[in-house]
């Protein structure tokens, strides 16, 4: 709907033209932005949980303050309309139940449409209050460090895996500081569970450059079940993780690098007649006519006789 | 002495406590992204007896192997600050929005670009004649601003009973109509999607306002019929 409207309706002000061009698709895309939505019932984990994972994706978070009565898997649309409408691509919906306790939906969309959704089950959670001591700055990226071997069989777990990422990852940067890496996310896989736990990063000295790492639990901490889950297809997913060939690296062609490191090309020749290529003039090599000076008249064969010779013969 | 210097070096390292991790599967890494994913498998009596415990010993493990990498990327240094390349993340991601197609060109970027005509860019200031002085091409005190038009000179032949300003005031609007309804056009025919329902017959009138939008009909329904509106 939007993108026939492109254009159709001219904004007024400069102010609505570059909120028009942050908010048009584009070939590098802004940081992805978090929606937080709180169910038609919450209980109190729930909306602590969801102002505690709000703070981790701030300044890219949007965190509702009405409850919105929505079921995310039976009628998607609601999800897709609040993202649409604040520009995010990232929600996280929190609602509780008798039939599903502490429950927390956590999804992505591509062109405002969900691409994928995981319902996890809040069984343990300390909020970020709790933890007197570890805090970190706002806005830093953080560490990712994702362990358990679930992550890398279950299907289920794998593109948990990946949302995960994509959420918690943070602007992309060509360039860090080394001062800005203060905190850790780790998510541990284990029987069908995953471990959410943040760790303040201290760096301590170790004699040498790198330094030795000593963690400080910060906060908040999460046991998530998996519940139910809405995931895409690979192919829907394949689409929507093409890159643009604008922004593909080029590639160069005949340079190459040996085990040395050192660079070589390769250049390619026409045909060539080696017997007239041009070359530089030398004039000793050039070939002259045969001069009485340095050759015999009579022949190659004949050699000078000596005078005594022809004295002593006769 | 340098069995001494290495004794020294060696009581000095023994201060600190170790960067070394020994793991048994090496870990997958995505410096782009700060991730490092652990592959080894999990203590599970450990996991029951003191989770908590096992989970940051891991935890800290695994982030010293990370900081590790971190730490071994090319370093510069900017503003004080100490700075390290990132590589570019490795870990494919989906988009959040679809490839934005090229824009088509308009009808007069076409024409330019066949004729070869090249934009140049016109001053700010221009010099007024009348005035001898600088005045802005547009905007705020600009060259021809209406509020300075307050007389028109009509030739002898002309109709004296006519409003030559509501006139001019019609040729403006009729102007911006003109250009909005070629705007508009021109969407309709490079962007898909813009023209929507079947063209319906357009009826010519030589009536000049027949550019004029009526109030009634929105950019959206001329959009869909793809002609200009009736007036």
């Amino acid at each position: 709907m939007d993108m026939q409207n492109q254009g159709i309706v001219k904004p007024k002000t400069q102010r609505a033209k570059r909120a028009l061009e942050t908010k048009a698709p584009k070939l590098v895309e802004n940081t992805k932005s978090a929606l937080f939505i709180r169910g038609g019932h919450t209980s109190e984990t729930v909306t602590q949980a969801l102002k505690d994972l709000s703070v981790f994706k701030k300044p890219e978070a949007v965190v509702l303050r009405r409850k919105n009565i929505l079921r995310p898997f039976e009628d998607a649309t609601s999800v897709e309309f609040l993202g649409q409408k604040s520009d995010c691509s990232l929600f996280v919906f929190g609602s509780h139940s008798k039939k599903r306790p502490h429950n927390l939906v956590i999804g992505r969309m591509y062109d405002f449409h969900v691409l994928d959704m995981v319902e996890l089950g809040i069984e343990n959670f300390t909020s970020l209050s709790s933890f007197k001591s570890g805090s970190c700055a706002l806005g830093s990226k953080p560490c990712l460090v994702f362990a358990g071997d679930q992550f890398e069989t279950e299907v289920e777990f794998i593109r948990l895996k990946n949302i995960f990422i994509d959420f918690f990852r943070g602007q992309e940067l060509k360039k860090l500081a080394l001062d800005g890496v203060d905190h850790v996310i780790t998510f541990t896989a284990a029987e069908g569970r995953v471990y959410f736990r943040v760790f303040q990063v201290i760096l301590k000295k170790s004699g040498c450059k790198t330094p030795r790492v000593e963690l400080e639990e910060m906060g908040p901490r999460l046991d998530l079940v998996m519940r139910r889950s809405h995931l895409s297809s690979d192919s829907l997913l394949k689409q929507a993780c093409k890159k643009p060939a604008a922004v593909k690296p080029k590639k160069v062609k005949n340079v190459s690098r040996d085990s040395f490191g050192s660079k070589l090309g390769r250049v390619h020749m026409k045909r060539q007649d080696f017997t007239q290529l041009q070359t530089r003039k030398m004039k000793g090599l050039k070939r002259t006519k045969p001069h009485s000076s340095t050759r015999n008249k009579d022949g190659p064969h004949t050699t000078k006789r000596a005078k005594l010779d022809s004295t002593a013969s006769s | 002495m340098d069995v001494d210097l290495e004794a020294v070096l060696e009581a000095k390292k023994a201060q600190y406590k170790s960067i070394e991790v020994r793991k048994d599967v090496e870990l997958q890494y995505d410096v782009g992204n700060l991730l490092a994913t652990d592959l080894n498998p999990l203590d599970h009596h450990a996991m029951k007896s003191r989770r908590d415990e096992y989970l940051k010993g891991l935890a800290r493990d695994n982030t010293q192997l990370l900081i590790n990498k971190i730490w071994q990327l090319p370093v510069e240094k900017a503003d004080g600050m100490i700075l390290v390349e990132l590589p570019t993340p490795s870990t494919v991601l989906p988009r959040e929005k679809p490839i934005p197609k090229p824009k088509g060109l308009t009808a007069w970027e076409t024409f330019a670009k066949a004729k070869g005509i090249k934009n140049r860019k016109r001053s700010r200031m221009v010099f007024d004649e009348s005035g001898q002085e600088w005045k802005p091409r547009w905007g705020y005190k600009r060259v021809d601003d209406p509020k300075d038009k307050w007389m028109i000179e009509i030739p002898d032949r002309a109709d004296p009973y006519e409003d030559y300003f509501e006139k001019q005031a019609e040729e403006k609007k009729e102007k911006i109509a003109k250009n909005e309804y070629k705007r508009l056009k021109n969407i309709s025919r490079t962007q898909k999607g813009g023209r929507l329902k079947a063209p319906l017959p357009p009826p010519l009138t030589k009536d000049m306002s027949k550019y004029q939008v009526r109030p009634e009909v929105t950019a959206n329904e001329c959009i869909l019929s793809g002609h200009p509106p009736t007036s």
